[in-house]
């Protein structure tokens, strides 16, 4: 079962969204059980252990504390990166841009809407997350990991395009996903050693053949989703074209 | 010595006052009839004085024209400026008159062929001609520099003033002026030859202009001292100010809070009530809400946590540019501190661009919202700089040089934040599409 939480300090609303959670889960069929609802910080925190998934829906400002909710997730997110974090706050309380870099959360749902809204909000995230659980679950090695200084990042390996290097950079990967651009520190032997589903293309690209589109084996250039393309080497290419009909094969069956 | 008759003796000294006066006139650019009649008088008096005194003249003068000045003085309080500007004249004159005097002397030595002071007796009426004309020569010249100078001067002046330090500029060059004096008179009264004199007056001038030199010097080192202080100050100003809107920030937000909780607790006891006053009280409550919520977003205030002076300056002046273009800036610190230690010159160069980047896309678009979040984590830093956006953007391409999403723009902006990363190793940037944002990140990683 995957258990789904809740903390809000107002108890008519707390009321109220527990009924909304125990509806949704329900009217979705999901797998899932509300483990809690907490009105305090100190109260979910003893009831909190580290899931290997979870639902949480969580308020910002509790208390006196504005930052209660953004804490806990901060907390959530290091035991679990894979876990689904909805914020229910109001308008004023919310800081989109840090917390879309400290939790990205999945969704955030604002009070100001009125309780009608609110209710399909949680109801449509309980589905989302059904529907995420399910797709992590497809590919065993599903995220790409690196670390800048003291932090760990990760990337949904379905959303990686391409890793490569560049001349004017030493020492530093760059990553294109479907919607960004990262860059760390590393080599791409390591990357390739560890992730054996990536194709090195050739010296300085290690590419997701999942997330390719085209491969004109005269030229040698291989075309991405987001129409970004690279060259591979001489010696690349059969084991290329190898690689790719068994693909082709594997779909069509 | 060389005798010389009353007549030319009375010339060259009232040439030398006179001169003494223009000069101090053309320093303070206050030039009128009034002056000129009394500058003549007052040079034709004392000229006549100097025919006993000899050197000691000089002197005397500057001293008179100082103590009536003190006397009419309001307070009896010398003006500064005023007196700073004669006394410099009067070095100035000095020092050139008496080159003037001596190159005149070279020149009827050479011309003649004899190095005997007699000559200058029997050609004294050329010679006094020719030595105040050479002296004239030299003033022009003095004038050209000064005046290729002139912007800087007035600085200087300006600095003086604003600074007080008149006093001491006043202190020093009377000093180094009556020191001169006494050289000359004492010259005189122990008859020292010529040569001696000319070498002594070459070694001052040229202590003269070190002097100067030095003063300038000190002056500059003084006024970055005292804007160093003002600039102390003025931080302190403005972050007192802050934290003063910071409170009042977050009383009003506090109240925010509480109040929208209350309203929304209330809505089901409105819903279940029949009295349709109730509900219609409610609805304009509910309205007027909305308007409040525009109270507090984004405040300016916060910018205190940020503990480098070059940051917060960046981030102010960007504030207010934003504010000038009508574009919504919100900053994002929610952190108590923000810590940077190093680079922080390079960090503001790429932020500056990164925010210039997103105010000038912004502006061509109708979503003008530019987010800036700054976030720690023990030395960790992370800056996050957010704009809406409307196209697909290709990664590979933006950071290329003359990339730009704008075809009237050049787009060299971003190429160079990629040029300032890889000149340090301890940056990284992170480029990310989410919700129709684009989110700018630079990740700062401290030292050990």
């Amino acid at each position: 079962m995957f258990p789904v939480f809740l903390l809000e300090d107002n108890e008519i609303q707390r009321n109220k969204y527990t009924e909304y959670i125990t509806n949704g889960i329900l009217i979705n069929d999901a797998s899932m059980k509300l483990k809690g609802s907490f009105g305090t910080v100190d109260s979910f925190l003893q009831a909190y252990t580290p899931q290997e998934q979870g639902l949480y829906f969580l308020d910002m400002e509790i208390l006196d504390d504005k930052l209660a909710g953004l804490n806990i997730a901060e907390k959530i997110r290091q035991d679990t990166p894979l876990a689904q974090i909805v914020f229910i706050t109001t308008h004023d309380e919310l800081s989109l841009t840090t917390l879309e870099r400290k939790i990205a959360p999945m969704d955030y749902i604002l009070k100001d809407k009125g309780l009608e809204n609110i209710k399909q909000r949680i109801t449509e995230d309980i589905e989302t997350a059904q529907q995420n659980l399910q797709k992590y679950s497809h590919c065993s090695k599903n995220l790409l990991d690196y670390k800048i200084g003291g932090r760990y990042f990760s990337i949904l390996m379905d959303d990686v395009i391409m890793l490569y290097t560049q001349k004017d950079a030493p020492g530093r990967i760059f990553a294109i996903t479907r919607n960004q651009l990262a860059e760390f520190n590393g080599s791409l032997n390591t990357f390739e050693e560890e992730y054996p589903n990536l194709f090195r293309c050739n010296r300085s690209y290690l590419v997701n053949l999942d997330n390719a589109t085209t491969y004109d084996s005269r030229t040698r250039s291989l075309d991405f989703i987001d129409g970004s393309n690279c060259e591979v080497s001489f010696r690349k290419n059969k084991e290329l074209i190898k690689i790719l009909s068994r693909k082709l094969k594997k779909e069509i069956h | 010595m060389v005798y010389i008759d009353w007549q030319l003796g009375l010339i060259a000294n009232f040439f030398m006052l006179f001169a003494t006066l223009q000069l101090h006139h053309y320093f303070l650019k206050s030039f009128s009839i009034r002056y000129l009649i009394s500058d003549i008088t007052l040079s034709l008096i004392f000229g006549y004085i100097g025919l006993f005194v000899d050197d000691i003249l000089i002197l005397l003068f500057i001293c008179f024209i100082l103590l009536v000045n003190w006397i009419f003085a309001k307070k009896h309080q010398l003006d500064m400026e005023n007196s700073n500007s004669l006394i410099m004249a009067a070095n100035v004159e000095v020092v050139l008159f008496s080159l003037g005097t001596y190159t005149a002397r070279i020149i009827f030595f050479v011309a003649n062929g004899e190095w005997k002071l007699r000559i200058l007796e029997i050609y004294q009426q050329n010679f006094i001609t020719v030595s105040i004309l050479i002296n004239l020569i030299y003033l022009a010249i003095f004038l050209l520099i000064i005046h290729k100078f002139h912007a800087q001067i007035v600085k200087l002046w300006i600095q003086i003033e604003q600074y007080n330090l008149g006093k001491r500029v006043f202190e020093m060059s009377f000093s180094v002026f009556v020191s001169f004096m006494i050289i000359l008179i004492i010259s005189d009264l122990q008859s020292v030859t010529a040569t001696i004199q000319a070498s002594t007056i070459l070694i001052f001038s040229v202590v003269l202009i070190v002097t100067y030199r030095q003063l300038i010097f000190f002056i500059r080192t003084m006024a970055i001292q005292n804007e160093a202080k003002e600039k102390v100050v003025y931080n302190k100003q403005l972050n007192e100010y802050l934290t003063s809107v910071q409170q009042q920030y977050t009383e009003l937000r506090k109240f925010k809070h509480d109040f929208q909780n209350i309203m929304l607790a209330m809505k089901p006891l409105v819903d279940d009530s029949d009295s349709v006053e109730l509900k219609d009280y409610y609805q304009d409550i509910v309205q007027e809400r909305d308007e409040m919520c525009l109270v507090s977003r984004g405040n300016i205030a916060q910018i205190g946590a940020v503990d480098s002076d070059p940051i917060r300056g960046l981030i102010i002046q960007k504030f207010f540019i934003a504010k000038s273009e009508q574009i919504d800036f919100h900053l994002e610190l929610t952190q108590k501190e923000y810590h940077f230690t190093n680079d922080t010159l390079v960090i503001v160069r790429i932020l500056g661009i990164l925010l210039d980047n997103a105010f000038e896309y912004v502006k061509g678009i109708s979503d003008k919202e530019v987010t800036c979040a700054i976030t720690q984590t023990d030395k960790t830093i992370e800056i996050t700089v957010d704009n809406p956006i409307k196209e697909n953007l290709n990664f590979k391409n933006i950071f290329k040089s003359g990339y730009s999403t704008k075809q009237s723009h050049s787009g060299f902006g971003l190429a160079n934040v990629r040029r300032l990363i890889s000149e340090t190793d301890n940056l990284y940037l992170e480029t990310k599409v989410l919700h129709d944002h684009l989110m700018m990140t630079l990740i700062i990683v401290g030292g050990d």
